[in-house]
């Protein structure tokens, strides 16, 4: 029984062909273009994040910086690129494809139920000025001005009235001429940024590779933050091109007098301590492969007796 | 086993609730977890059991159709997910042309590039809605709609047509699978693939639907659904039943959606139980029944429905505590635990495949000795097979 075509679903295929090419066709030559092609023709975009780890009333803690990336990249993949150029684990998600953890740090359940609300990473469009709650995911694709918010709600309602991130939503002072040139001449900075040249502990905690960023003990005002008050934080710059963009960048910036932080190799882990970190908890699965193994063969093994089963005639001795 | 199931083993089917019950607690225990292993394990569980107790009634073979619905099914969610994903970042295995949208329509795409991390997370996702069909199907494959029909309660004769349709359907299009293909075969018409299939969908659909209508008018005509002479203690009846319902439904999301309703829903399932209580008893003394053949519930139900409340419970319970294992995301993309406790807890659901009692003897002694008309009718699959060979 081969199917063959028939006449008559030719032209029905061919107007339906007919108007969905019609139908792209005013988004121009880039809309049908495979996305790597237009990746590697179109030219890059920059954009402003701003995390707040929402440590609480007490000590707030904002990472801004200016991050380049590809342009026709959505708000997913500029945050994945935004923590890669901070040596940050890539973001996490649940499988509803809910952000989990920024930096391995989020609830232990995504999307947690605490008392009335919820812990979640909220997500905010700071492009006006003012922070914006987006109540959409974050993909839409990237331009050149716009300002990712994000901000971890300990717990929050889920709607609008969230606080938002406890840092200014201005582009031109997070990404100054100064940032961005910083990411302009080398291609690489981007993706990797800080990789290889890391200095002499590049295998260290997370705190000594950011990039340059300059760890300001508490009470300083983020103002500031471009000079580099501890010897510490200078010494783990790298070496690189991308040296140059750190202390511009990236401004880690403590607002509440927190003495525990900065400077120390704890930095994510003082985050981590109030809320499990979900990100490193999922990769350690190697010591659970012998129950996986086990788990494959009885499936495999069930299978195959019902399949033996099955073929038996129903109803045969 | 006990003395009270021994004479039956050989010659008797389980309690159709017994085998409901168990596949449905499968099913919730697949609702509650994304961990494919798990929904795996699951999966191959129900297989066997229903490969080792079905019989040859006709509607035995509602699995293996179930279990193509479940491959369907998984594929589709794939092709949406590569089609219009969320687009998170990860390793892309390929791009598709991508269409831009205006910005209100945030969150949807079409095109893009298609990453393994959202392929796998597509097919896990495709794979738990397969498995909680898998286990749709091995309720239909082991249990007798038309015994299942019986053992209703009095109060839902009210709705007796909806039910029995709702009942009904989906063994009826099995069967009618099997006899439209067979007709089809027979007239030298294509049965398989895309032209087969075309043939097929519109019969099959109308016939099962016609059959399950031609049964709840049969019952009908013989009294099922009788209304009560008294008026106010109809409406007693009807009115707390159907309140009761709505009740139980909201609380069934509420404790679905935990936070979505004050107290995870409990206040609304019991104030719906207490309603769907009092209408049975409003609406219970009816009519009288006798039953021809009754459907005993001895050592065996017990031991199945108890056996699938133990995989549930297993589950509910690692879910209060928190396992990791429970839930699995492909976003970083890694391999799936097997927490040991679930794996052995999803194993409990294998009992039924020694406890109850095994249907071949009670089939090779004689027709289906159900009294329904519809079930003695000649099963069509079976007689056109037989003259096909």
């Amino acid at each position: 029984m081969t199917w063959r075509p028939r006449w008559r679903w030719v032209v029905p295929t061919a107007m339906l062909i007919g108007a969905g090419a019609a139908a792209v066709a005013p988004a121009g030559p880039d809309g049908l273009m495979p996305f790597k092609a237009a990746v590697a023709a179109a030219d890059s975009v920059y954009v402003a994040f701003v995390v707040d780890f929402g440590q609480g009333s007490g000590s707030p803690q904002v990472v801004s910086g200016c991050v380049k990336v590809p342009s026709g990249q959505n708000g997913y993949a500029a945050l994945a690129d935004f923590a890669q150029q901070l040596n940050w684990p890539a973001p996490s998600y649940n499988s509803a494809g809910l952000l989990c953890t920024i930096d391995g740090y989020g609830a232990s359940v995504c999307g947690q139920v605490v008392g009335s609300g919820y812990n979640y990473w909220s997500y905010w469009h700071g492009d006006s000025g003012t922070w914006a709650y987006s109540s959409t995911g974050a993909s839409r694709t990237m331009q050149t001005g716009e300002v990712e918010g994000w901000r971890f709600q300990n717990p929050g309602s889920g709607n609008p009235s969230d606080p938002a991130p406890a840092a200014g939503a201005s582009f031109s002072s997070i990404c100054t001429s100064a940032a961005i040139a910083a990411l302009t001449p080398p291609t690489s900075a981007t993706t990797t940024p800080a990789g290889a040249p890391t200095g002499p502990d590049p295998a260290g905690s997370p705190s000594p590779t950011l990039p340059g960023g300059t760890n300001l003990p508490g009470g300083t005002d983020g103002g500031a933050a471009t000079t580099t008050p501890g010897a510490g934080a200078t010494t783990t710059v790298p070496g690189s091109p991308a040296a140059g963009t750190g202390p511009t960048t990236t401004t880690t910036t403590l607002a509440g007098g927190s003495t525990t932080h900065p400077g120390s190799p704890g930095t994510s882990g003082s985050r981590g301590e109030a809320l499990a970190r979900t990100g490193s908890a999922q990769h350690n699965g190697n010591s659970n492969d012998v129950p996986l193994v086990v788990g494959g063969i009885i499936v495999v093994l069930l299978a195959l007796g019902a399949l033996y089963r099955w073929r038996r005639q129903p109803g045969a001795p | 086993m006990a003395p009270a199931t021994r004479g039956a083993v050989s010659g008797r089917t389980l309690h159709p609730a017994a085998w409901w019950l168990w596949a449905a607690a499968m099913a919730v225990a697949a609702v509650r977890t994304t961990n494919p292993m798990l929904l795996a394990l699951i999966a191959a569980v129900v297989v066997f059991v229903v490969a080792a107790r079905r019989s040859d009634a006709p509607w035995s073979r509602s699995l293996a159709v179930f279990f193509r619905l479940g491959l369907i099914v998984i594929v589709i969610r794939v092709g949406v997910e590569v089609v219009f994903g969320q687009r998170l970042p990860g390793h892309t295995l390929f791009s598709l042309p991508r269409v831009p949208l205006p910005s209100w329509a945030a969150g949807v795409s079409i095109g893009g590039p298609v990453s393994l991390e959202s392929v796998v997370q597509a097919g896990v996702d495709g794979l738990r809605l397969a498995v909680i069909l898998l286990c749709f199907g091995a309720a239909n494959s082991l249990a007798s709609p038309y015994r299942l029909l019986r053992c209703l309660p009095t109060v839902l004769y009210e709705a007796g047509v909806a039910v029995t349709v709702a009942l009904t359907f989906a063994p009826e299009v099995v069967i009618a699978i099997g006899s439209t293909r067979e007709a089809r075969r027979l007239r030298g018409r294509p049965t398989r693939g895309i032209a087969g299939l075309r043939g097929l969908a519109i019969p099959v659909l109308e016939g099962a639907l016609d059959r399950s209508l031609q049964l709840a008018a049969s019952m009908d005509a013989r009294g099922y659904g009788r209304r009560l002479a008294d008026a106010r203690r109809r409406r007693l009846s009807t009115g707390a039943t159907a309140s009761g319902l709505l009740l139980i439904v909201l609380g069934v999301f509420g404790a679905l959606d935990s936070g979505s309703l004050p107290a995870g829903g409990i206040p609304f399932l019991a104030v719906g139980a207490a309603l769907l209580a009092v209408g049975m008893a409003a609406g219970g003394h009816r009519s009288p029944r006798t039953r021809y053949r009754a459907d005993p519930w001895r050592l065996a139900e017990w031991g199945v429905a108890l056996s699938g409340v133990a995989v549930l419970g297993v589950f509910v319970a690692a879910g209060v505590s928190g396992v990791s294992g429970l839930q699995f995301s492909a976003f970083p993309l890694h391999a799936p635990a097997l927490p040991v406790w679930l794996g052995v807890g999803i194993l409990v659901g294998l009992l039924p495949a020694t406890l109850a009692p095994s249907p071949r003897g009670w089939v090779s002694r004689g027709p289906d000795p159900d009294p329904n008309p519809v079930a003695l009718e000649p099963r069509p699959s079976a007689r056109v097979t037989g003259a096909a060979r």
